[in-house]
């Protein structure tokens, strides 16, 4: 049985950060009485928080920088200009706070952590394996800071193509096409090393 | 725009990338207090003051922390916890606000160094010179107000920091951590470590972080004078920690143990340890999403500290290391997960402590997979009848079916949803399942998320996966895999142990009824009922004298409408203000509705007074009105207000709701009803019905668990408006699909609040 591979849930890739419903007006509401900002903290606070998890690697910081973002955040709200991408604004936020955080190195979850026991008698175990993992580790850890953010934002935050091209002021086809080259050179170098 | 896709990835890259960023969802009751701070900074209406949230030194720390806690978790590991912290606790030191140190070969700061200028202080609380880093813990007070001297967001990045060494070369290059209040600053910088056998070093700072050039002093120089941590100087300057005995249970073959406490004048420290057997388990968290509180012999139930630099939470989770080969065999017993736990701090009469744990959450696999066939042309709204059967580590599911549905969220484009009816059945051991975790990606390529399982009633889940963008509707049979459940296993676990070195007779709590404490305002007489004082805190039971017949008190509130911050207060009669000591008294884990808690009372203090604005109370009255939910088009109808004209008279309350509409809340269609605006609120307002029952059209009693009932201002619209609101659940027995006909409403009565301001005075015992 793939212990490992099966722990791989949904919840990296589950977080759902598009829009509330109503959330110009929730938006506006909250500019006006800062209190009715509960609804957009409630729908934004889980993918802020594992985003930020990818970016420290540990709990507490995590919790540290995702309190310091909506503080800023509820700071700052007056001064917001809706367009369509509050949840941009936000991971802006959060990826500053994070770059103040003290320089550490990008962190993935330590390779002890992600390594657990596979069996390949389950259709699970074949989708990933230790050795993939660890390969795949390596060459995440290669890469260069922007590289990393971007798989960051897709695969820890779960932002979709036209968040993270507002959050990094890119063009969502730059976003796909970034994502899709990035990718096919991860799959590229895996194939080389198997 | 060409819409170029994500490339067929082979299967184990993509999901390789989720596992390699994956990340747990934040803990509930960190959620829940970030919720209520950003509330209460809601309320003031202020720029941000200092806050653990905002300047908490433990990141700064954490780090270091987490490396220590790492190699003792190794060494534990290896041979066993007693014998390794025997050894651990002669090097082992507790830093206020930073957690276990190793201080082994550290050159410390015996006492804080400040330097004021110009009316701002600059303060070193730390510097450890550790083999591998030097680190230097700073705070700032007295600052112009944030607004004033943030000028530019990058000026917080620009600190130039050095150590000047005693020859006159520098250590440049600090890591930083700042936080700030509004008219603080505080964090870390990290160094390159300190030579051997420099004791002394003066700290360059350039300027202070968050200050704009021109808007505070600026080219701070700070000499600092060293010593060699030895026993003598780590027992003197750091609480020492100890291993407690026997903290330790064991329920349904997990061991919870606390490894080593420490107490400080500001908060209790500990290191809490879990170990299973199941190496396919990863530890979720601690109870079902509450707090932790830690209890002691008198009393007192600790929360989390006060003081908000002292609340340390360092965890960790200790894995396997891996043979050369890569494979890992599964080792029972090596599953581990230890976290620093702080708790205010302890009562100097406390000799026993207890740490109750209800229950634990891991997340253990479910690796299967099943089939729904969604036909030639499925449509949203479609139904899809399951029964499948899972086993989530002993604890049976079923999926009864699953449904296509649209959501369509602002602006963004609509998302279609195929969501699953997970049916949980109760396990004999009491364990459940609160979430249920899909395999997206290539294994699922019609899907790209998935929402967590949400339990929205006992024994309901609810979990969805999310279609691809831009992408028909797949037809015919779909595979779903499944990868991971949230398992809930309740204990509950004791862990309990002696403070050692408590030997004098604790101090007795005492309790007064003080008679005198009573005052009447606006028809209401407001008595202090009991006052209990321990070492610790002052506890103030309120109760009405003489209220009318049917009315209660309901809670002492310490808001008015419209005021910015609560305004309850108790002082004594040398002027001293009392304040939330983060501990609670007897057996509430949750304040009490009509108790107010503060700290203990000063020696010297002969009364005490307490203020108190507002008070909230329950009048009894009867009323009832039916509402329709319309039946054709209800589905499309979500959002969409219809006029409804229902006046309620309750309780000498008339109002009336004119508006309706069904939306959906965390999945279960509900139907609000809104008032027509209220009187402003003056010396008594309408804070709520109390709802007594609600019948739908199958004459089922609806739960009014998941019912809603208040008056306050209105969140629904852009008017300042004060207005009722009511939201009734109107899915069924299956609190799924809109259940249309008429709802029945009774009312038991309503919540008011009541203007005082109250005052109650008592005089206190002599020594």
């Amino acid at each position: 049985m793939d212990i490992g591979a099966s722990i791989i849930d949904t919840r990296a890739a589950q977080v759902q950060p598009s829009s509330l419903p109503n959330e110009a007006q929730l938006i506006q509401a909250a500019q006006r009485e800062a209190s009715a900002f509960t609804p957009l903290y409630r729908h934004y606070v889980t993918p802020v928080y594992r985003y930020l998890y990818s970016r420290t690697g540990n709990a507490a910081d995590a919790e540290d920088l995702t309190a310091q973002t909506f503080l800023e955040a509820l700071q700052g709200l007056p001064r917001y200009r809706h367009r369509g991408q509050f949840a941009a604004w936000l991971f802006t936020i959060a990826r500053r706070r994070a770059a103040d955080h003290y320089r550490r190195q990008p962190i993935l979850l330590p390779l002890d952590e992600l390594l657990t026991p596979a069996d390949d008698d389950e259709p699970l175990s074949q989708v990933v394996h230790a050795e993939t993992l660890a390969q795949l580790h390596a060459l995440v850890s290669g890469l260069d800071e922007g590289e990393v953010e971007l798989l960051r934002l897709r695969y820890a935050a779960g932002l979709t193509f036209a968040q993270i091209a507002a959050t990094l002021r890119l063009r969502e086809g730059a976003v796909k096409m970034r994502l899709h080259r990035l990718l096919a050179r991860l799959q590229d170098a895996l194939g080389g090393e198997r | 725009m060409t819409h170029l896709p994500v490339p067929e990835t082979r299967p184990d890259v993509e999901v390789g990338l989720t596992r390699l960023f994956s990340a747990p969802a934040p803990d509930a009751a960190f959620v829940d207090r970030l919720e209520r701070e950003l509330r209460t900074r809601a309320a003031e209406q202020r720029p941000v003051r200092r806050s653990w949230l905002v300047a908490s030194p433990r990141q700064q720390w954490a780090v270091g922390a987490l490396a220590l806690a790492l190699v003792l978790a190794l060494a534990l590991a290896i041979v066993g916890p007693r014998r390794v912290l025997a050894q651990f606790q002669q090097l082992l030191g507790y830093v206020p606000g930073v957690g276990f140190v190793d201080l082994e070969a550290t050159r410390v700061l015996t006492a804080p160094v400040q330097v004021t200028r110009g009316g701002v202080t600059l303060r070193i609380t730390q510097v450890l010179a550790k083999p591998d880093e030097t680190l230097v813990v700073f705070e700032a007070e007295g600052l112009p107000a944030y607004e004033v001297r943030q000028v530019n967001e990058s000026t917080e990045q620009d600190l130039t920091a050095a150590l000047r060494l005693p020859g006159g070369s520098t250590l440049t290059g600090a890591r930083q951590s700042v936080g700030r209040g509004n008219d603080t600053v505080s964090g870390s910088l990290r160094f390159a470590p300190l030579p051997t056998g420099v004791f002394q070093a003066t700290l360059l700072l350039a300027r202070l972080p968050y200050v704009e050039h021109g808007t505070a002093p600026e080219d701070w120089e700070v000499p600092l004078t060293l010593r060699l941590a030895t026993g003598e100087v780590v027992a003197a300057l750091f609480p020492q920690p100890y291993v407690p005995v026997e903290a330790e249970d064991t329920q349904r073959d997990i061991t919870l143990r606390v490894l080593v406490v420490a107490h400080s004048p500001e908060a209790t420290v500990l290191k809490l340890q879990a170990e299973w057997a199941d190496p396919t388990w990863r530890f979720g968290f601690f109870t079902a999403g509450q707090d932790l509180r830690l209890s002691d012999d008198l009393g007192h139930s600790y929360g989390p500290p006060v003081a908000p630099s002292h609340n340390v939470v360092v965890q960790h989770a200790i894995g396997i290391p891996s043979p050369p080969d890569g494979t890992v065999t599964p080792a029972p017993g090596l599953y581990r997960y230890e976290i620093d736990q702080s708790f205010a701090s302890l009562s100097p009469s406390a000799t026993r402590l207890t740490l109750p744990v209800e229950a634990i959450t891991f997340d253990v696999p479910v690796p299967m997979e099943f089939e729904v066939d969604l036909g030639p042309q499925p449509q949203v709204g479609q139904a899809f009848p399951l029964d499948i059967p899972i086993n989530a580590a002993g604890v049976p599911l079923r999926i009864t079916g699953a449904r296509l549905e649209r959501e369509q969220r602002g602006a963004e484009p609509p998302e279609t949803w195929l969501r699953f009816d997970i049916v949980v059945e109760p396990a004999p051991d009491g364990r459940s399942v609160r979430g249920l975790h899909f395999l997206v990606g290539t294994s699922t390529p019609a899907f790209d998320g998935g929402s967590t399982g949400y339990q929205f009633a006992p024994e309901r889940l609810d979990a969805a996966l999310r279609l691809k963008a831009d992408q028909p509707l797949p037809t015919g049979p779909v595979r779903i895999y499944l990868a991971a459940a949230s398992l809930v296993v309740p204990g509950p676990w004791e862990l309990t142990w002696d403070v050692p070195g408590r030997t004098a007779p604790p101090s007795a709590p005492v309790t007064l009824s003080p008679s005198e404490a009573s005052q009447t305002h606006s028809g209401l007489t407001l008595r202090a009922e009991g006052v209990t004082l321990t070492d610790r805190v002052t506890v103030v039971e309120l109760a009405l004298e003489d209220a009318p017949a049917g009315t209660q008190l309901h809670q002492v509130t310490c808001w008015l409408p419209q005021q910015n911050s609560p305004d309850c207060w108790l002082e004594d009669n040398r002027g001293n203000r009392y304040s939330d000591p983060g501990v609670s008294w007897q057996t509430s884990t949750q304040p009490l509705t009509d108790t107010l808690v503060y700290g203990a009372a000063q020696p010297l203090a002969q009364s005490m007074t307490l203020h108190v604005p507002a008070v909230e109370i329950a009048v009894d009255s009867a009323a009832n009105f039916d509402v329709d939910v319309p039946g054709e088009g209800a589905a499309g109808m979500l959002d969409q207000p219809w006029a409804v004209d229902i006046p309620v008279d309750v309780a000498r309350q008339s109002l009336r709701f004119s508006q309706a509409w069904l939306t959906e809340m965390n999945g279960l269609p509900q139907m609000v009803l809104r008032s027509d605006p209220l009187e402003t609120p003056s010396d008594r307002w309408l804070t709520g019905l109390r709802l007594a029952a609600i019948t739908d059209p199958e004459g089922e009693l609806v739960d009014l668990t998941l019912a809603h009932s208040s008056a306050g201002p209105d969140f629904f619209s852009l008017e300042r408006s004060y207005v009722a609101v009511i939201i009734i659940p109107v899915g069924g027995h299956d609190n799924r699909s809109i259940r249309p006909g008429r709802y029945h409403v009774e009312l038991s009565g309503v919540t008011l609040g009541v203007r005082g301001p109250w005052t109650l005075r008592w005089e206190l015992p002599g020594p």
